[in-house]
C-alpha cells in the first residue's frame, strides 16, 4: 500500500470523520472570544484603555502565555488557563486515533501492507495536519466573530491592554504596536512538535502516561522562564520580542525543528519494533 | 452477601493494581518537588536569622506552611494540584470502561446482579481516587515534618502562611494546626474519589480508556476557566472560590472559599456520577 493511500485514510478517519477534532477548536475559540471581548469592554468602560481591542490583540490573548512567574510566598502560582486549555486540548484530541487504528482497521492493513515506515509516516503528516487544522479553525472562528460584530481586523495589538490582561508588573516589556506573522505562528509550530513528541512517547510508554508528561511540561514551562522549556517558545508575552529577558525566537525554531526531527525518527525506529498484536 | 464479596474483589482489584501504585509513586515524586524546594529555602532562611541579630520570626518557618499543601509557590505543589484529575483517575477511573468492551461486566453480573456490582464498583473507584490523592500527601506532610519544625502557625505572619482571616478555618489553622491539616485532607479524600467517580460516570458514554481517565481534567479544567465569566469585577475582592483546582489547596491561593461551596460542590458531584451510574444500571448490558 503506498504511503498516499494511507496519508488519504488517515485525513478521512483521524481528521474528516473526527468530529470532536473539527467542533471543538471552534467552541473554544467562542468561549475564548467572549471572554476576550468581555474583559476589553469592562476595561474601556473603566476608562483603563484607550481605545477598542483587534484582532491582534485576540491572538496575543490566545498565545500569550503568563508573565514571568517569580516564586514567593506572596505570589501563588496561577496557571494561565487560557493558554494551557489551548494547548492542551489539542494533544488530547490527537492521543487516541493513532492507536484506535492500530488495534482496529489500521492493523489489518499493517499486516498485510508490512510496511511500517509508511505507515509512521502517514500518521507523522496526519498529526501535524491535524494540530495546523485544529488552531486554523480557532483562528477562522474568531475571525468570523470579529466580522460579525465588525471589529477591527488587523494585526494591531495594544499594549494598554495586554498590560491589563496579562497583569504585566514591573516587568520589563518593549512597546509593540503589531503583532508580526512570524510571531504569531511560531506557537503553532511548537503546539506541533509536543504533539509529535507525544505522539512518539505514546510508543514508548502508555498514551495515558504520554499525555501526562506534556501536561507536566506544559505546566513547568509556564512556572519557570527557560530557554530549555519548549512550553516558553508557546507563549507569545514570553519572546525577546516583547520581554526584555524573554527566550529568543530564534533557538525557538531551531528547538522545534529538533524535537520534531527526532520525534518523527524515535518514533520510526521504534515502531519498527513494536509489537502490534500483543499491546493494547 | 453477594454485595459484601463484590466489594472485596472490587476493593482488592482497585488497590492491588499496578496503575494504583504507579499513580501513587508519580504522586509522591511531585510532592517531592516541593520538599526539595522548600529545604533549600528552609536552610537560607535560617543561615540568614543566624546571620542577624533581628527579630527571629520563628513563626514563619512552620511545617504547616512548608508542607506541599501549605505552600502555593513551588512547582512540585503547583503540578501536583493541576494533574491530580489524572492522578485519581489512573488508578482504577477506567476500570468499568475496559470492563465493558471486554465483555467481563456480562459475566460478572450472571453471578453478582447488576445492583451489587455497580455498587461496589462505585465504593472502588471512589476508595482508589481517594487514596490516590491524599496518600502522596500525607507522604509529603510525614516527610516533611522531618525536616521542619511543627511550630504552631501566628497571624502576624499570615502573609507567609497564606491563611487569611476570611479562609477557610482560619481559626483552626492558627490554634490547631494538625485538625487544619486532617480535615483538609478529608476535603481531598472525598473530592479525589468523586473525580475518580467522574472517570467511571464517563464510561458509561465513552468506549476508549484513555478519554476516560483524561477527560475529568477537562471538566475541571473548563469550569476553571468558566468562573472568569463570574469573576468579572475588578473591585469585588470577597468572591467566594469555586474551582475545585483551586479550593482543594489547603492555602488560599486567589479567593478563600467555604463551607457552602465545599459541600455543594461535593453534592453535585456525587449526585452526577451516582446519577449516571443509575442511568446505566437500569440499561441494557448484554
Amino acid at each position: 500500500m503506498k504511503f498516499i493511500r494511507y496519508l488519504r485514510f488517515d485525513i478521512q478517519q483521524g481528521i474528516l470523520r473526527n468530529k470532536a477534532l473539527l467542533f471543538t477548536p471552534a467552541v473554544i475559540a467562542i468561549i475564548i472570544f467572549l471572554d476576550f471581548v468581555g474583559k476589553a469592554h469592562r476595561f474601556l468602560d473603566a476608562g483603563l484603555i484607550a481605545e477598542g481591542v483587534s484582532y491582534g490583540d485576540y491572538c496575543f490573548y490566545l498565545y500569550g502565555g503568563m508573565y514571568e512567574y517569580i516564586p514567593d510566598v506572596a505570589n501563588a502560582f496561577r496557571f494561565p488557563v487560557v493558554w494551557i486549555t489551548v494547548f492542551l486540548v489539542i494533544p488530547f484530541l490527537l492521543l487516541n486515533y493513532p492507536f484506535k487504528d492500530l488495534f482496529g482497521a489500521g492493523q489489518q492493513i499493517l499486516v498485510r501492507s508490512g510496511r511500517r515506515t509508511a505507515w509512521w509516516m502517514s500518521k507523522c503528516c496526519w498529526n501535524i495536519l491535524g494540530t495546523i487544522l485544529y488552531h486554523l479553525i480557532m483562528q477562522l472562528t474568531a475571525l468570523a466573530l470579529f466580522g460579525v460584530l465588525r471589529m477591527e481586523i488587523s494585526n494591531r495589538i495594544h499594549m494598554d491592554f495586554i498590560r491589563l490582561a496579562f497583569q504585566i508588573g514591573h516587568q520589563e516589556v518593549w512597546e509593540q504596536s503589531i503583532l508580526p506573522f512570524a510571531v504569531a505562528f511560531l506557537p503553532i509550530l511548537v503546539s506541533v512538535s509536543i504533539n509529535m513528541f507525544q505522539m512518539t512517547l505514546s510508543l514508548f510508554v502508555k498514551p495515558i502516561f504520554g499525555f501526562f508528561t506534556v501536561s507536566l511540561l506544559f505546566l513547568a514551562s509556564a512556572y519557570r522562564l527557560s530557554s530549555w522549556l519548549i512550553g516558553n517558545y508557546a507563549m507569545i508575552y514570553r519572546y525577546d520580542w516583547m520581554l526584555k529577558t524573554g527566550v529568543s525566537m530564534k533557538v525557538g525554531a531551531g528547538m522545534v525543528a529538533s524535537l520534531l526531527f527526532v520525534s518523527v525518527i524515535a518514533g520510526l525506529i521504534r515502531f519498527r519494533y513494536y509489537d502490534i498484536l500483543e499491546k493494547e | 452477601m453477594i454485595l459484601k464479596e463484590m466489594l472485596k474483589l472490587e476493593f482488592r482489584k482497585a488497590l492491588r493494581n499496578k496503575s494504583f501504585y504507579i499513580s501513587l509513586i508519580i504522586g509522591c515524586i511531585i510532592t517531592m518537588f516541593s520538599l526539595v524546594y522548600n529545604i533549600e529555602i528552609y536552610q537560607n532562611e535560617i543561615m540568614m536569622i543566624q546571620g542577624d541579630r533581628l527579630n527571629p520570626m520563628y513563626g514563619v518557618l512552620s511545617l504547616f506552611n512548608r508542607w506541599i499543601g501549605g505552600e502555593p509557590f513551588s512547582f512540585g505543589s503547583s503540578a501536583y494540584f493541576f494533574v491530580f484529575p489524572l492522578l485519581v483517575a489512573i488508578p482504577y477511573g477506567w476500570s468499568y470502561c475496559e470492563e465493558k468492551q471486554s465483555g467481563y461486566t456480562r459475566l460478572v453480573t450472571v453471578y453478582s446482579g447488576k445492583k451489587a456490582y455497580f455498587l461496589a464498583k462505585y465504593a472502588a473507584v471512589f476508595l482508589s481516587g481517594a487514596l490516590a490523592m491524599v496518600l502522596p500527601l500525607v507522604f509529603n506532610f510525614l516527610v516533611s515534618a522531618l525536616f521542619f519544625p511543627a511550630v504552631t502557625p501566628s497571624p502576624l505572619y499570615c502573609t507567609s502562611n497564606g491563611v487569611f482571616y476570611g479562609s477557610l478555618m482560619s481559626m483552626l489553622y492558627y490554634s490547631a494546626p494538625f485538625l487544619y491539616v486532617f480535615f483538609y485532607l478529608c476535603i481531598d479524600f472525598v473530592f479525589g474519589g468523586l473525580i475518580a467517580c467522574l472517570s467511571y460516570s464517563v464510561s458509561c458514554i465513552v468506549k476508549y480508556k484513555v478519554i476516560v481517565v483524561i477527560l475529568p481534567l477537562f471538566l475541571l479544567l473548563a469550569f476553571h476557566y468558566l468562573r472568569q465569566f463570574i469573576y468579572t469585577s475588578p473591585e469585588v475582592h470577597h468572591y467566594k472560590e469555586i474551582s475545585p483546582l483551586f479550593f482543594l489547596r489547603p492555602v488560599q491561593i486567589v479567593y478563600h472559599t467555604s463551607w457552602t461551596v465545599i459541600l455543594i460542590g461535593a453534592a453535585i458531584l456525587f449526585f452526577i456520577t451516582f446519577l449516571s451510574i443509575i442511568w446505566e444500571y437500569r440499561h441494557e448490558i448484554y
